[in-house]
């Protein structure tokens, strides 16, 4: 046998390597990928806007406390407007949120 | 397989697998057998349709990672992944300067992975620009472009300038203030050959500036016409690279007698009968001196390189993409240019010429480059070493030197200009005397000389070629970092982390 | 199979130099490999999958106010074009009836003048009465009522998610 084919024999191995090697980490950056997505920011401030909601209603005595969810909230303003605000500031046009710490400060959009 | 027949034994999976392989539906399909004998291996290569742009059999010297890095493949697997990004992405963008920015919010936002494709869909475009570019140098330092193989030279070049377009007129897309300005100022560049510029600019922007249907005009151009005339230059690309004899690899044996067997040049009328392989131009792996015993089947040997080589592209674009988001600035104000305006990175080296002089740096350099590029095979056309990197000791030592003259030429020449300019010695030089003198043109009057000088001395056309296109990428290269890193605001010298304004 | 070929072997294959001694077998690498690869392959395909799915509409809400009460005159049945639904103002009180055929979706034409007045549907000549039972043709199913409220400022409210009986009336 030539010594060039026994050569890229040996090469096939460092391939069969590579390719173990590059597919775990593809499977790997997916999963990434998919709990990346999944995980935006805006997520964290409805789930603070849902435990602040039911704050406020267990303190007024409302017994079935609503579990507002996380939703993606967009106001249609016209077919060329979108407002996007309520999807991080949820309740920023409610009056039981004004002195909440997720809307205070944030100006109105 | 066999191992698993091993091991699995008369079980029902094996018997089953058996029985699906030897229907007669099966066969239909998959003409051959388990490639487990080269005879399988070179049909599974040869009978496919997605495989038989690959030869059956392979030179061993293709298959070396230094011989090629793979940077063709890359590319192209690349542009797969910007083909399915992009088709996907263009279920939400609609082209209208009402929506456009709007939907790019929304793939940001609301969409689900729309993030994540819009970044993959950027950056694999910036990745396919680079790796298309750094193909063609591949090409030219090992000699590629020789005969025969020097119209698919030609055609590689068209690619390259292919990809520049559909990158630019993706670029606009966004509609946001980096689109719009760097559009603005790229498509000004248009306007600048002599007497058609401003035909070309109307026709490109469909109006007198950027607005609705410029965005039009680049969609259309960006998802329908550009990659319509890409891939069939593509195809025709891959094509000839089978036709042309596979890869160029160094000849063999002593004198590198290599005969070649073109269609017409031999006498055919022998009563011998040639398989449709025989007629093949060039030095295709049947025809060839070179033995057998230095070829291997190209299934699995080339085919499980292009696996993995396709895997590693994916991932290292998914990397990039969870690491950096595309740039979306604010919605395109046409009022208010941010400052300062840069096109994309790979026309910062121009954008920096161009600020120069427009006709010079933005039409006549770029114009003379690819023309000048396209020429290389028809000027140097000697069978020397071809598919060996850089030639000889000689030509990398010339390249090496070459490339350090034009990286260092360009901020000598900038400093120059900025000290002794014509317009600082000369306030009121008309536009004509700019035109002539100025970095650009000293730049390429420079590179000619010096080349003509190298093909005096040596008497090598090939070495003048490596000097010519060493000094032009070593130039072009600290162009386009002068151009990144150390122009800030009205184009002044800055210091590069004293950079303020964005730019990709 | 390799058998109809005979044996056609011009060299080994990599699998005679991999029985040197190996720490990690060659099917090891290449299943891991290929487990792994179909799974960043088949993964992203069924993101782009759900990519389809889009989480936001830009289409009219289903919820929606239409005139005030006294704009009906008595005993008519009024069209709403955009809306594609009747209003039916009669003895009883109000009711909203969808004018989308139940058949493939077209709207479905004008009740004429007197008791008996039915409709038809365009595409496909579906039969309703005003109780929008089907008398003849293709619809597989009675035309929806949707419930009727009174928004804040006084105008007649309607979401076409909310359906009810036809019998159900809203009393001003």
């Amino acid at each position: 046998m030539n010594s060039d084919i026994q050569a890229e024999n040996h090469a096939l191995r460092k391939w069969h390597w590579a390719f173990a090697i590059v597919g775990v980490v593809a499977a790997v950056l997916f999963t990434l990928s998919y709990w990346m997505d999944y995980d935006r920011e805006w997520r964290k401030y409805q789930r603070n806007y849902a435990s602040e909601l039911r704050a406020i209603l267990s303190g007024k005595g409302v017994r079935e406390l609503p579990n507002p969810g996380i939703v993606y909230v967009q106001t249609i303003v016209s077919p060329t407007r979108v407002d996007r605000c309520q999807m991080c500031h949820r309740g920023i046009d409610d009056p039981r949120f004004a002195k909440s710490p997720h809307i205070s400060g944030k100006s109105r959009c | 397989m066999d191992d698993a027949s091993g091991t699995l034994g008369k079980s029902k999976v094996s018997r089953l697998v058996n029985w699906i392989v030897s229907t007669r539906v099966w066969r239909s399909i998959i003409r051959h057998g388990n490639p487990d004998n080269d005879l399988d291996r070179m049909q599974a290569v040869f009978t496919n349709f997605f495989l038989h742009i690959m030869p059956a059999r392979v030179h061993v010297h293709t298959l070396r990672p230094t011989a090629t890095l793979g940077l063709g493949v890359i590319a192209l697997f690349l542009f797969f992944i910007l083909i399915i990004t992009g088709v996907l992405l263009m279920f939400y963008y609609v082209p209208s300067v009402d929506r456009a920015y709007n939907d790019m919010k929304d793939l940001q936002f609301v969409v689900s992975y729309g993030v994540i494709l819009r970044n993959m869909h950027r950056w694999a475009a910036h990745g396919m620009v680079a790796a298309v570019f750094i193909h063609m140098c591949r090409v030219f330092y090992t000699g590629s472009y020789k005969p025969p193989r020097e119209f698919n030279w030609v055609l590689g070049v068209v690619l390259w300038v292919l990809t520049m377009f559909l990158s630019f007129t993706g670029y606009l897309l966004p509609w946001d203030q980096l689109a719009f300005w760097a559009i603005t100022v790229g498509s000004s560049i248009a306007a600048y050959p002599p007497l058609m510029g401003d035909t070309i600019r109307f026709m490109l922007l469909g109006g007198q500036e950027v607005g609705q249907g410029a965005l039009l005009r680049f969609y259309v151009l960006h998802v329908a016409i550009l990659p319509i005339v890409i891939s069939m230059v593509l195809a025709v690309h891959l094509w000839r690279v089978r036709k042309d004899g596979g890869l160029a690899r160094p000849r063999e044996g002593a004198g590198g007698a290599h005969p070649t067997s073109a269609v017409g040049s031999g006498d055919w009328d022998t009563g011998k009968t040639y398989g449709l392989m025989a007629l093949a131009r060039g030095v295709t792996p049947v025809v060839g001196t070179q033995a057998p015993e230095e070829e291997v089947t190209a299934w699995p040997h080339l085919t499980f390189r292009l696996l993995v080589v396709f895997v590693a592209t994916l991932t290292a674009v998914t990397a990039v993409s969870l690491l950096f988001d595309a740039p979306l600035e604010e919605i395109a104000n046409p009022t208010h240019p941010p400052n300062p305006s840069k096109a994309p990175w790979y026309f910062l080296g121009l954008q920096e010429l161009v600020s120069y002089s427009a006709l010079v740096g933005g039409v006549i350099v770029p114009g003379l480059a690819v023309l000048g590029i396209m020429l290389i095979p028809y000027i140097d056309y000697s069978p020397e070493a071809e598919g060996v990197w850089f030639t000889s000791d000689r030509g990398r030592k010339l390249a090496w030197k070459s490339s350090l003259a034009g990286a260092v030429s360009v901020p000598i020449l900038i400093i120059l200009n900025a000290q002794f300019g014509l317009r600082t010695l000369w306030a009121n030089a008309p536009q004509i005397m700019v035109d002539i003198v100025n970095p650009a043109t000293a730049l390429l009057i420079g590179m000619a000389i010096f080349s003509s000088t190298v093909v005096r001395r040596t008497g090598s056309r090939r070495l003048g070629a490596i000097a010519l296109f060493s000094s032009f990428l070593g130039a072009l290269i600290v162009l386009t970092i002068i151009g990144t890193f150390f122009r800030g605001a009205n184009w002044v010298f800055v210091l590069p982390w004293e950079q303020t304004g964005a730019g990709h | 199979m390799s058998k109809d070929y005979g044996d056609y072997q011009l060299e080994e294959g990599g699998r005679g130099e991999a029985k040197e001694k190996e720490s990690v077998s060659r099917r090891s690498l290449l299943s891991i490999g290929w487990i792994a690869s179909l799974v960043s392959l088949i993964g992203p395909g069924l993101a782009n999958i759900r990519y389809l799915f889009p989480n936001v509409l830009y289409e009219t809400p289903t919820a929606f106010k239409l005139r005030k009460p006294a704009e009906y005159p008595p005993n008519s049945i009024s069209f709403e074009e955009d809306r594609r639904l009747f209003v039916f103002n009669d003895r009883h009180g109000f009711r909203a009836m969808s004018a989308v055929c139940t058949h493939l979706r077209c709207t479905v034409g004008p009740f004429g003048p007197g008791k008996g007045a039915t409709s038809r549907c365009p595409c496909h000549g579906s039969l309703f009465d005003k109780q929008g039972r089907v008398l003849s043709g293709p619809a597989p199913r009675s035309l929806d009522f949707f419930r009727l409220t009174e928004s804040p400022d006084g105008r007649l409210q309607v979401d076409t998610q909310d359906i009810v009986s036809a019998d159900m009336y809203f009393k001003v």
